[in-house]
C-alpha cells in the first residue's frame, strides 16, 4: 500500500518578515531533499510566499455574500505554510520518519512541521467491475425502457413470469 | 501524408509494438526499466525519421533493430565490463525478422512480461500503472487521467515500481505451477482492467485505444493456454470474445454509443462469439461452480444467443445475476440483478431490490440508484414518482452525456403525466 503525506511546514515571524535561511541551513535542506529523491520518496515540494501576498476569501454561511481579505495574516488567527513537501510512502511510519529528518533551521524560534494524509483514488482494482457493470446496466435498461410498450412482448414476459413461479411452486412442493 | 498524420499512425505502432519490443528486450538486457527506455529511444528516432522517409513494412521490426542498436551502444559507452552484458552486446541479433515465425515466442515473452509487471512485489497500483505502462504503451499522462490522479504521482510509481523489481532481481520468468494459482488471480484482474479501459473507450476521440482490447485478449488466449486447468481464466477470454464480438455494432456512424437493444445483431461477429461459447464450456467443464468472470461471460453468452431483444431468456440471467451477486457482491451487480428480476418478473420485484439499496448509506450519492428506480417506475406507469428520481439522478451525475440522457428521459414522462 502507497499513502501520500503532505508535510507542512509552518510559516514563523521569521518567514513571514522574509528572512532567509542562512547559507548552512539552505545547504541542509538541498541535501534533505536530495535524500527524498534518491528514496523515490518526494513528488512534489513548492515554497510559498509570506501572507503580505496572499488573499482569503470568506463566506459565513453559504448565503453569505464573499468577504474578501487581503494580508498580511496574524499568524495568531491564519495557519500560514511557508512550504509544503508531498512525498509517497508505504507507512505513517515512514512518513514521519522524514517528517523527523528535515533540518531545523536555527535561531529561528519555533519550527512546526504538519503531516497530513492525501485521499487515495487508487484503488483502481476495488472498481475493476464496476465500471463495465455500470455499461452492462445502461444495456440493460435500455431492453427495458423499449419493450415496455410492445405489448406482445408484455404478454410474453407475464408468461415466462408465470411458468417460472409455476416452476418455483412445483418445486417448492 | 502530413506531419500530424504521421505522428497518429507513429503513435497506434507504438501501442502494438511498444509491449512487444519492452519485453524483447527485457529479455535480452533483464532490467525492465533500461528496456523501457531503450524502447523509448527507438521511438524518438521513429518520430524524427519515419515522417521523412515513410513508415517501413515492417514497423516492429525496425524500431527493434533501432532499440537493439541502442542497448549495444549504450553498453559501449557506459563501458560496463560486465561480462554478461558483452555477451549481450555480441550475441544480439542485430536486424530482426518480421515476427510471423516466432509469434509463440513473443507471446511468451509478453507472458513474461505481464507476470513481472503483476509481480506480488508491487502494490496493487503499481501492478496497474506499470502493466498499463509497459503492456497497453499508455503515458503516464493518459494513466493519470484515467484514474483521475496527478502524472507526478503516476510517475513516480512506475519509477518505484521498476526500482523494486530491480532491488528484489525479479525474473523475467514465468512463474512455477505452485505459484500459478495466486499469481494468476492478479494478471486476470489486470488484463480486465487492460480490457476496459480499451472497451469504454470506444466512445472516445481516442481512436486507438480499442486495441487494447485486442492485446488483452490476445493475452488472455494466450493465457489460457498455459493455465488451462484454470476456470476463471477460460471464463474471462470468454468474457472478453463475446464482449469484443459487439465492438462494431456498439457505437453508430456519428460516434455516438448504441446499446444492446438497438444494436444490429447480425452483425456480431460470429467468429469471436464461437470462440467465446467455446472457452465458457472450457470453463464448465473443469467441475467448479463458476467465478465471477465465467459468471459474467455465461450472462453475456444470454445476450448473445437471443435471435432478437424479445426473444432473451431473462429468467436465467437473473439466476446468473443472483449468482454474481453471491460471488461478488456489489451495489452495481444488485442493480443489474435488479432491471434483470424487473424483465423477468415484472419491474415491482425489481424496485424491491432498488429500495433495499436505497438504505445503503454509502449510496446516497450514487445518481444510478435513482436512475434506475426512475425507469423502473415509468416501466409501471407511475410517471409523476419516476420524474422526481430521473431529475435527482439528472442532479448527481456530473458526466454530461448522462445528464442529457436524463433529461431526455424526464421529458418523455412529464408528456405521459
Amino acid at each position: 500500500m502507497i499513502i501520500r503525506y503532505m508535510l507542512i511546514v509552518k510559516a514563523s515571524k521569521y518567514t513571514e518578515a522574509g528572512v532567509r535561511y542562512s547559507q548552512e541551513d539552505q545547504e541542509a535542506k538541498t541535501v534533505y531533499k536530495r535524500n527524498l529523491v534518491k528514496a523515490n520518496v518526494l513528488l512534489t515540494t513548492e515554497s510559498l510566499q509570506p501572507s503580505a501576498t496572499g488573499m482569503k476569501v470568506l463566506y459565513s454561511s453559504h448565503r453569505d455574500e464573499p468577504k474578501v481579505q487581503v494580508g498580511p495574516f496574524s499568524l495568531d488567527d491564519t495557519a500560514w505554510m511557508t512550504e509544503y513537501i508531498l512525498i509517497d510512502v508505504e507507512t505513517e511510519e515512514e512518513a514521519l520518519k522524514w517528517a523527523l529528518q528535515m533540518p531545523v533551521p536555527k535561531n529561528r524560534g519555533k519550527f512546526e512541521i504538519e503531516l497530513q494524509r492525501l485521499e487515495e483514488n487508487l484503488d483502481v482494482l476495488e472498481g475493476t467491475r464496476e465500471h463495465p457493470m455500470e455499461h452492462d446496466l445502461k444495456d440493460l435498461l435500455s431492453m427495458l425502457k423499449i419493450t415496455g410498450g410492445a405489448d406482445k412482448y408484455e404478454s410474453r414476459n407475464n408468461s415466462v413470469y408465470r411458468s417460472n413461479r409455476t416452476r418455483m411452486a412445483k418445486r417448492n412442493l | 501524408m502530413s506531419f500530424s498524420d504521421a505522428h497518429r499512425t507513429i503513435d497506434a505502432i507504438w501501442r502494438i509494438e511498444s509491449p512487444k519490443l519492452i519485453a524483447g528486450l527485457t529479455k535480452m538486457i533483464r532490467d525492465v526499466g533500461l528496456a523501457e527506455d531503450l524502447a523509448q529511444d527507438a521511438l524518438v528516432i521513429a518520430l524524427e525519421r519515419w515522417p521523412e522517409t515513410g513508415i517501413p513494412e515492417n514497423p516492429g521490426a525496425w524500431l527493434m533493430t533501432t532499440a537493439k542498436r541502442r542497448a549495444i551502444d549504450l553498453i559501449r559507452r557506459s563501458k560496463i565490463r560486465d561480462q554478461k552484458y558483452v555477451e549481450i552486446a555480441h550475441s544480439m541479433d542485430l536486424y530482426t525478422k518480421p515476427d510471423i515465425d516466432n509469434s509463440a515466442e513473443i507471446g511468451d515473452d509478453l507472458l513474461r512480461l505481464i507476470f513481472m509487471t503483476c509481480h506480488p512485489v508491487l502494490s496493487q497500483e503499481a501492478r496497474v500503472a506499470l502493466t498499463l505502462r509497459l503492456l497497453c504503451g499508455l503515458t503516464t499522462d493518459e494513466i493519470a487521467r484515467s484514474f483521475l490522479v496527478a502524472e507526478s504521482t503516476i510517475a513516480q510509481r512506475i519509477v518505484r515500481a521498476k526500482k523494486t523489481l530491480r532491488a528484489k532481481q525479479i525474473p523475467f520468468e514465468l512463474p512455477t505451477e505452485e505459484e500459478l494459482k495466486d499469481r494468476l488471480s492478479t494478471v486476470l484482474e489486470v488484463i480486465y482492467l487492460m480490457f476496459n479501459e480499451g472497451y469504454s473507450a470506444t466512445f472516445g476521440e481516442n481512436w486507438v485505444r480499442p486495441l487494447l482490447c485486442q492485446e488483452a485478449l490476445r493475452l488472455g488466449r494466450i493465457l489460457a493456454e498455459i493455465a488451462s486447468s484454470e476456470a476463471e481464466v477460460h471464463g474471462l477470454v470468454a468474457l472478453m470474445e463475446i464482449q469484443s464480438s459487439r465492438l462494431r455494432t456498439r457505437v453508430n456512424s456519428q460516434g455516438e454509443p448504441v446499446l444492446l437493444m438497438d444494436q444490429n445483431r447480425s452483425k456480431w461477429d460470429q467468429l469471436l462469439i464461437r470462440r467465446g461459447l467455446a472457452a465458457l464450456e472450457r470453463s464448465k467443464h473443469l467441475g467448479k461452480t463458476m467465478g465471477p468472470y465465467s459468471l459474467q461471460a455465461a450472462i453475456s453468452a444470454c445476450h448473445t444467443i437471443a435471435p432478437t431483444p424479445m426473444e432473451t431468456d431473462w429468467v436465467k440471467i437473473a439466476a446468473l445475476y443472483e449468482a454474481l451477486s453471491r460471488a461478488t457482491p456489489s451495489s452495481i451487480v444488485e442493480l443489474n440483478r435488479a432491471v434483470a428480476i424487473a424483465m423477468a418478473f415484472g419491474p415491482e420485484y425489481g424496485l424491491q431490490i432498488v429500495e433495499e439499496l436505497y438504505k445503503e448509506p454509502a449510496l446516497q450519492n450514487y445518481y444510478l440508484l435513482p436512475s434506475v428506480r426512475g425507469d423502473l417506475l415509468m416501466k409501471l406507469e407511475r410517471y409523476e414518482e419516476a420524474c422526481v428520481e430521473l431529475e435527482r439522478a439528472a442532479s448527481m451525475t456530473e458526466n454530461e452525456r448522462e445528464r442529457i440522457h436524463l433529461q431526455n428521459r424526464i421529458n418523455e414522462c412529464k408528456e405521459k403525466t
